[in-house]
């Protein structure tokens, strides 16, 4: 796989994708990032 | 790239003209500190992440870090960037962005000292002590970054060290004492970019010289196999990536010159597209540690001939296989990551001076507009300060800078996370816990670097890992605290009064 051993391959071209989908994951997730009733004004 | 040096010179001071005039734009029409420090918290989500990941990358990321994976191979790769900042960057946004931009609005707040204290009954010991914490170490990790503009002055540009160090902090001064945080936000954007760009170009170039990424680990795994491991005997150990991890990911949270930035952005919302567009950017920055190993294949193939200490990998890629006016533009990039950072910095050490120090700790009352003055003159004496400080820094300035990184990690990251997350959470246990993490990270590195005694893990990583104890158990051992704060700001439903005095007055 390109080259490199199984293990690095895990890290840098599964894991490190994997962790940009769970932030767009997160991100999608709407409870965690509503509006405050403070922020109404802003 | 010493003959081609003018279109590299043309580009450098391009580059200097374009953020002082962002600063002396951003500057007008502030009023307070609340303007000055957190931006009036109006800035939007594009600049928001582009200024974390910015603040994130330092000067370390393009001469640092591309020589260590140069040496040991993807092993500071895989422990820094895919567990450490990219994990770091996630729970940093899903642990501390809505807490601390509420509690900003909802109490004024403007620094990390600030947060601590209002979770803790506005306790002034706590504020101090993590202010003295944020003082010491902000100073030092400033001068560090002094000397490596310094450095890369006098080894790509030719010119002499102290020029260096005299035009990079002049440079910061011009466009940060008029600007404040709106100033340094605007230029991490535009620094970003440009770090952007050069990592991408350098990595693109430098993929095509090795004939592809399997040509390149084919060559690397012909005399060097164990490089292309994450870890194991020849390269770093397991346990060094793990240190990785507990001081990049989890010491992610106690960085007061990032987190700061949560209080900086327009409304909550912002903070979802801001997280995406934060990793996003951080990708393109961490480009740069493939250097490391496209140079190990050059010098395999015969190409270059073996370096002669590994700090010399981003300087050897850029003079030998970069054209100039691309290499100018990576030369900027790696200025604009110290700068940025640099800049950060110095805000940081501001803020704990004016607001936590004098304002809260003090109790100098000033109105917005001295607030402010406040806050421009301690920003140009700081700057000048490390300026002179630089010029021949002590060896326990550039020991303490050096660990920085770690004693931020160490002496915040449980405040940051216990304070809000954990209703048990006592005063005396963060006080606790910011006077172990911040000594023993020092300590235990000079030991380190005296030699006196030597702890094979990470100093930081394991004055990280006591300070969270500590806060765990002198919290059970003192009496619960009143967390009315708390349930006000957890409770979804709740209409609060704000109290959005000029400047923040905690209630």
């Amino acid at each position: 796989m390109l080259g490199l051993p199984g293990l690095s391959f895990f890290f840098i071209f599964i894991l490190w994708p994997l962790l940009h989908v769970i932030a767009i994951v997160l991100a999608l997730k709407e409870d965690l990032w509503e509006e405050a009733a403070t922020d109404e004004r802003s | 790239m010493k003959e081609v040096s003018l279109t590299v010179w043309a580009v450098i001071v391009g580059y200097f003209i374009i953020v002082i005039a962002i600063g002396l734009l951003a500057g007008r029409g502030q009023k307070n500190m609340t303007d000055y420090y957190v931006s009036g918290r109006s800035m939007t989500s594009l600049l928001v992440a582009l200024s974390v990941t910015a603040t994130t990358t330092s000067g370390f990321t393009f001469v640092g870090l591309p020589g260590l994976t140069y040496s040991t191979g993807y092993g500071p790769f895989i422990g820094i960037v895919v567990l450490g900042g990219v994990p770091g960057i996630i729970l940093s946004f899903y642990f501390l962005a809505k807490p601390m931009r509420r509690l900003s609005e909802e109490y004024g707040l403007l620094t990390v000292p600030d947060f601590a204290a209002a979770l803790h009954g506005n306790s002034q010991t706590l504020r101090l002590f993590s202010a003295i914490a944020i003082i010491i170490a902000t100073l030092c990790y400033l001068i560090v970054q002094w000397v490596s503009v310094g450095v890369l002055f006098q080894s790509l540009l030719g010119s002499t060290y102290i020029i260096g160090v005299i035009v990079g902090t002049l440079v910061v001064a011009a466009y940060l004492v008029f600007g404040g945080q709106t100033s340094n936000i605007y230029n991490d954007t535009f620094q970003m970019i440009i770090m952007g760009v050069g990592g991408f170009a350098a990595i693109v170039i430098g993929i095509k010289l090795v004939g592809g990424l399997t040509a390149m680990h084919n060559t690397i795994a012909s005399v060097k196999p164990m490089m292309l491991q994450p870890w194991g005997p020849g390269v770093l150990p397991w346990w060094q990536i793990l240190s990785f991890f507990i001081l990049y990911c989890i010491g992610f949270l106690g960085q007061p010159q990032i987190t700061t930035r949560f209080y900086t952005i327009n409304k909550v919302t912002s903070f979802r597209s801001a997280m995406l567009m934060a990793l996003l950017a951080y990708v393109f920055t961490s480009l740069m540690y493939f250097i490391g190993p496209i140079l190990k294949a050059l010098e395999i193939q015969g190409k270059i001939a073996p370096l002669a200490t590994p700090d010399l990998a981003t300087p050897t890629f850029l003079s030998n296989f970069v054209p100039p006016i691309l290499g100018g533009i990576i030369l900027a990039a790696a200025l604009a990551a110290i700068m940025s950072t640099a800049a950060a910095l110095i805000l940081n050490v501001s803020a704990a001076i004016v607001r936590d120090v004098l304002q809260q700790g003090m109790k100098v009352n000033f109105t917005g507009q001295q607030g402010l003055r406040y806050g421009r003159v301690f920003v140009a004496v700081m700057i000048l300060l490390s300026m002179f400080l630089s010029f021949n820094p002590p060896s326990i300035i550039a020991w303490i800078g050096n660990t920085a990184w770690g004693m931020f990690a160490a002496a915040l990251t449980p405040i940051m996370i216990f304070s809000w997350w954990w209703r048990r959470a006592t005063k005396y246990g963060a006080i606790a816990s910011v006077a172990v993490g911040s000594v023993l990270s020092v300590v235990l590195y000079i030991l380190k670097i005296t030699k006196v005694y030597t702890m094979k893990f990470d100093t930081g990583a394991f004055a990280l890992i006591c300070a969270l104890v500590v806060y765990v158990v002198v919290s059970y051992l003192t009496p619960a605290e009143d967390k009315t704060v708390l349930d006000k700001l957890w409770g979804k439903k709740v209409k609060l009064e704000t109290d959005l005095k000029v400047g923040g007055v905690l209630k």
